[in-house]
């Protein structure tokens, strides 16, 4: 299973100290055009740009095998030399441009050790696949984009985006339910926000008023139903607008969030109460980025799941159980019926304690006897069965088999 | 034990009947010369053909021509191609000549399977299966791998081109051409 972005971005941050490598940001991150769909070990952009060489490992795991490049996407600066170096395992593989490209390293070899390079020098993007197992998602790419040089070394200690507790410049003040934090939920797939929660001095409120998520994260404002109509329009301008005020609970208005920064809304009739709030995107925060699953946040454990997640589960769920609930609208229907009493042989359930009988034996209306035996029918059914027998043969052997091409030694 | 006259009959067709099929093997491999395939091919270390250094045409695998209307077709079958045949680089051969295959295995159990002809034969690593066939009409077969080789074995496939035998001798002169003209490059660059 792929990792989320955001498991990436904390584990990037987490082990960027040590590998001096930053992760291409969110804004940065190519478009490959599903190249990637397929490939099992994508989970980002490498950025690797300032260095020299990059080595891109040939017959890492992945794609149920050792069957993946190694990270599959990177990010190199104009005259980097990449190597791909082969480590042996997964058969015989080789690095092939997609298309018309510079990457061609030839037959497939297996040997470890081998290596194969290229230096980038001009911009773009050069995707790239190991022939043999393309289908299997055994493909590159190599993004080349300048810039980037430097960052790459603090990029582990640097926060990213805005800070912790941000200034949100008196936002929320007049807001009642704001306790003075941003709720982290950079741990997060997706947030979900309620409208209409219970807050300035009536259901006026959002529920947690201000959250941090990281860059990809789909928040859904979940209205309660209360408070009369609310809508989730941007302040200034803004991504969010969930149009005209509803109130009906359970209406849902869902944005994701690419680009780090503060994002300030509101509701329109209820501004004035105080009805606000404000997601912060940037990176997770020190402390709980690193590790799995932070300790604010969503607790942990439990399965999560979607809408369509739901209903998919919820389906299978009732196809599963669907024999017996027929089997118990079956016993239903039976028992409402009023029990139907003897006649024309009937089965009959038993009621009582009445005395149950053997039925007399009795003579067979009609005797099933053996036919006399028929030479005459019974020849001309074998000899039908022969015909047959021998228009195969003749049509398997002669004409399907020896009319093909033969092996002839 | 009475036995009726119509029995006796058939039973007596149905003797002959087994003495017919017997009598059509026998046919087919003696009078229309159907082979059977063998362990003639003889025996490969599969690390060299993975490496490509086996010391045989397997390292650079592809057609050559044995003698007049002889061909040998050298297949190493790997995770997940038939080299030459998968992709865009088919085993072309030419209508009318005896063709052998020879097919070896890289790495796990392969099959090599001519779609629509007889020729079917598993591909064993450390084993050369070796069968010979006569294409007598021009045409494209596909070839399969019928040995499931892993997850990607339904993607393991490829194609037999039997083209007429003057347009198998043009290309091959062409090839040979350009062959020689980047020779003749190579030696005008040095």
């Amino acid at each position: 299973m792929a990792l989320s972005r955001r498991q990436f971005v904390g584990a990037a941050a987490g082990t960027a100290a040590l590998a001096a490598t930053g992760t291409a940001t969110a804004q940065e991150e190519p478009d490959y055009g599903g190249w990637f769909d397929d490939v099992s070990n994508y989970d980002g952009t490498v950025d690797k740009r300032g260095q020299d060489t990059v080595t891109i490992t040939v017959g890492a795991q992945g794609n149920n095998g050792a069957f993946a490049f190694d990270p599959p996407a990177v990010m190199v600066s104009p005259g980097t030399e990449v190597v791909w170096e082969w480590n042996g395992e997964g058969g015989g593989h080789n690095v092939v441009s997609d298309g018309d490209g510079p990457l061609d390293s030839g037959s497939p070899v297996s040997e470890a050790g081998t290596t194969y390079s290229h230096t980038f020098e001009s911009e773009g993007m050069f995707k790239y696949v190991c022939v043999p197992h393309e289908t299997l998602g055994m493909k590159g790419a190599v993004v080349v984009r300048p810039g980037g040089s430097g960052d790459g070394g603090s990029g582990g200690q640097q926060q990213q985006g805005p800070p912790e507790n941000p200034d949100y410049g008196g936002w929320f003040d007049d807001v009642s339910n704001y306790n003075g934090t941003t709720v982290d939920r950079t741990d997060a797939d997706s947030v979900e926000i309620s409208v209409g929660a219970q807050g300035n001095n009536g259901a006026f409120a959002f529920d947690p008023p201000a959250v941090r998520v990281t860059p990809g994260t789909e928040v859904t404002w979940t209205w309660t139903g209360e408070g009369g109509g609310h809508n989730v329009v941007s302040d200034g301008d803004g991504p969010l607008e969930s149009g005209d005020p509803v109130s009906e609970s359970g209406t849902t208005y869902s944005h994701t969030f690419e680009e780090m920064g503060v994002y300030k809304y509101v509701c329109t009739p209820h501004e004035s109460l105080g009805m606000k709030g404000a997601v912060v995107v940037g990176g997770p925060l020190d402390g709980s980025g690193g590790g799995s699953g932070g300790e604010s946040g969503q607790e942990g454990g439990g399965i999560e799941l979607s809408g369509p997640q739901w209903l998919l589960s919820g389906s299978v769920l009732l196809a599963f159980f669907s024999p017996l609930l027929f089997a118990v609208a079956m016993r239903r229907r039976q028992n409402g019926r009023p029990p139907q009493m003897g006649g024309g042989g009937e089965l009959q359930r038993a009621t009582g304690p009445e005395p149950v009988e053997e039925a007399a034996e009795t003579e067979p209306a009609v005797e099933l006897g053996h036919d006399e035996y028929d030479p005459k029918g019974t020849a001309a059914l074998v000899a039908f069965y022969f015909v047959l027998i021998g228009l195969l043969w003749v049509f398997m052997y002669f004409v399907e088999f020896l009319g093909r091409v033969s092996i002839i030694g | 034990m009475q036995v009726h006259r119509f029995e006796k009959v058939w039973l007596g067709a149905a003797l002959l009947l087994i003495v017919g099929f017997i009598a059509t093997i026998a046919y087919g491999s003696v009078g229309v010369g159907v082979g059977m395939v063998d362990d003639s091919g003889g025996q490969i270390s599969a690390e060299a053909v993975q490496n490509g250094n086996t010391g045989t045409q397997f390292d650079d695998p592809g057609v050559v021509q044995t003698g007049e209307d002889k061909y040998t077709v050298y297949v190493v079958a790997r995770q997940f191609q038939f080299v030459p045949g998968s992709g865009d680089n088919p085993v072309q051969v030419p209508a009318g000549a005896n063709v052998t295959f020879r097919v070896t295995s890289a790495d796990v159990v392969h099959g090599f399977s001519v779609v629509e002809t007889n020729i079917n034969t598993m591909v064993i690593p450390g084993q050369v299966s070796e069968v010979s066939a006569r294409f007598n009409e021009p045409g494209t077969y596909g070839l399969i791998c019928h040995e499931y080789c892993g997850a990607a074995h339904h993607t393991m496939g490829g194609s037999v081109e039997v083209v007429p035998p003057e347009e198998y001798d043009m290309q091959q002169e062409n090839i040979d051409q350009s062959a020689d003209d980047a020779q003749a490059q190579e030696e005008a660059d040095q």
